[in-house]
């Protein structure tokens, strides 16, 4: 089976380390990179298509919806923030799945599942 | 209706009453002392209106005159323009009382004459002195209502600026977000993650005890550190902060969480307008008798959008809150501007004579 790439798209440090501690407990998922902004999101892609995004919504001057218009729509784009008043607008621009922080393990293996299941 | 115009202008109104009032004594009086001749008492009744049409633009200049005399604060000129109406106002009101007379016929001519000053003097003076007493009485009870709005609007905008500190430290972003900073910090690093823990308690002790309209710079200083740092565990090296304060400042009194207020705008506005790194200066110093609280930020001026704030739980910026205080406790002594200049944003409040 082939490992999903992931990215984490995340201004603060100790937010993507926690993701990565939790990723890292799923084999079939595939760090590629960890990065703080749109422009790095951006170079990340062209680099190496990545399968599954997560991606934070308030990323300093930018928030994570601007980031959503540039790149391809097969991407799957699971938004993780602290709280859920973008959660129907971040549905409507097409996410795959809204986590809250501090991310509960279960909801990500469920988040996971649902992804290698129905491949969507 | 009535109601009304008597809100608008409760000087005109309360001095036409004592005027009405007056005029109506006279005339019952001139009747039932000297009962004149039947045909004579609808002349007399109409000498008198005269005298109380005469005295509407004397009582136009009374309040013209007393109110300026209140804006310049000036005791001796209150007490010498009630000297002066009372001296001056019946003999001014004699003339034109007998000149209306003169112009409808009802006198044939009249000349000035020190006799007939001296005679409409007494009742005169005592008519005078009713209005500036009518005057004074009416200024007193709208200073005392006006009072009681204020300290009620200062209440209330304590009250509505420790919601808005609430509402920000409840609000999820920061609190989920710290949450989950912490939530790494465990595995990271034990120490900071203690750290971290008490600095939000001792933060958020402070905003969910105090209740007070004022509190020292030293409380409000020690409880910014406490957001500052929780704000640094989460952005790391994103976030610089300095905090310059002469500890001789430390135990004057200013308005609770008016430089929180300035600190919590400066990192929410500043992250937003900074893609590098965000530098916050806090500065309080006394310069030439004035307390000058200043907090700059790297980024530009935003000028918070109703519409496209999607965020429910903020309310506007504070700074009308912070205003309207500042207002409240230092009347014109106090003034608060923001500014852009070289990349920083700069909030500066200057208060002067502030006592310690």
């Amino acid at each position: 089976m082939t490992k999903l790439k992931a990215v984490i798209v995340d201004d603060e440090r100790l937010a993507r380390v926690n993701l990565k501690k939790l990723l890292e407990k799923h084999p079939e998922i595939e760090i590629i990179g960890e990065v703080d902004s749109c422009d790095h999101t951006l170079e990340i892609i062209h680099q190496c298509t990545p399968d599954i995004i997560f991606l934070d919504i308030q990323l300093n001057g930018e928030t994570g919806f601007d980031l959503l218009e540039k790149i391809d729509n097969t991407i799957r784009v699971i938004f993780v923030t602290a709280y859920d008043e973008y959660a129907i607008k971040a549905f409507e621009e097409n996410a795959t799945d809204y986590l809250l922080k501090p991310v509960n393990p279960q909801r990500l293996k469920l988040t996971l599942s649902r992804i290698i299941k129905y491949d969507i | 209706m009535l109601s009304e115009y008597y809100k608008k202008h409760p000087y005109f109104f309360n001095l036409l009453i004592v005027l009405i009032l007056l005029t109506t004594v006279r005339i019952v009086d001139w009747i039932v002392w000297t009962p004149p001749a039947p045909g004579v008492i609808s002349q007399i009744i109409l000498a008198h209106l005269f005298e109380f049409v005469a005295g509407l633009p004397l009582l136009s200049l009374l309040l013209f005159s007393y109110h300026w005399a209140l804006k310049k604060k000036s005791k001796i000129l209150i007490i010498s323009l009630v000297f002066l109406f009372s001296f001056l106002g019946p003999t001014i009101l004699k003339i034109i009382t007998l000149f209306l007379e003169q112009i409808f016929r009802l006198r044939e001519t009249f000349t000035i004459t020190f006799d007939l000053i001296e005679k409409i003097t007494p009742f005169g003076i005592v008519y005078f002195l009713s209005l500036s007493a009518t005057f004074y009485i009416t200024y007193s009870r709208l200073q005392f209502i006006r009072q009681k709005n204020a300290t009620h609007k200062a209440e209330t905008l304590a009250k509505d600026a420790q919601l808005k500190m609430l509402n920000y430290q409840i609000n999820p972003h920061f609190l989920f977000n710290t949450l989950n900073c912490l939530h790494a910090l465990v595995d990271e690093d034990k120490g900071k993650a203690k750290e971290l823990i008490v600095s939000m308690s001792e933060y958020y002790r402070y905003t969910l005890n105090k209740n007070q309209q004022k509190t020292s710079i030293a409380n409000e200083v020690k409880t910014i550190k406490k957001y500052l740092e929780i704000q640094k565990t989460r952005f790391e090296e994103k976030l610089e902060y300095e905090i310059m304060l002469d500890d001789i400042l430390n135990s004057i009194h200013i308005p609770s969480f008016i430089i929180s207020l300035l600190i919590e705008n400066a990192i929410q506005y500043g992250i937003k307008s900074n893609e590098q790194k965000l530098s916050i200066r806090l500065l309080i110093k006394m310069l030439n008798n004035t307390l000058v609280i200043s907090v700059s930020n790297t980024g530009k001026i935003i000028f918070p959008n109703p519409a496209n704030d999607q965020n429910i739980y903020r309310n506007g910026n504070g700074l009308d809150n912070i205003k309207g205080r500042l207002s409240f406790f230092y009347a014109d002594h106090y003034s608060f501007t923001v500014n852009e200049a070289n990349g920083w944003v700069e909030a500066t409040i200057k208060i002067e004579n502030i006592m310690a």
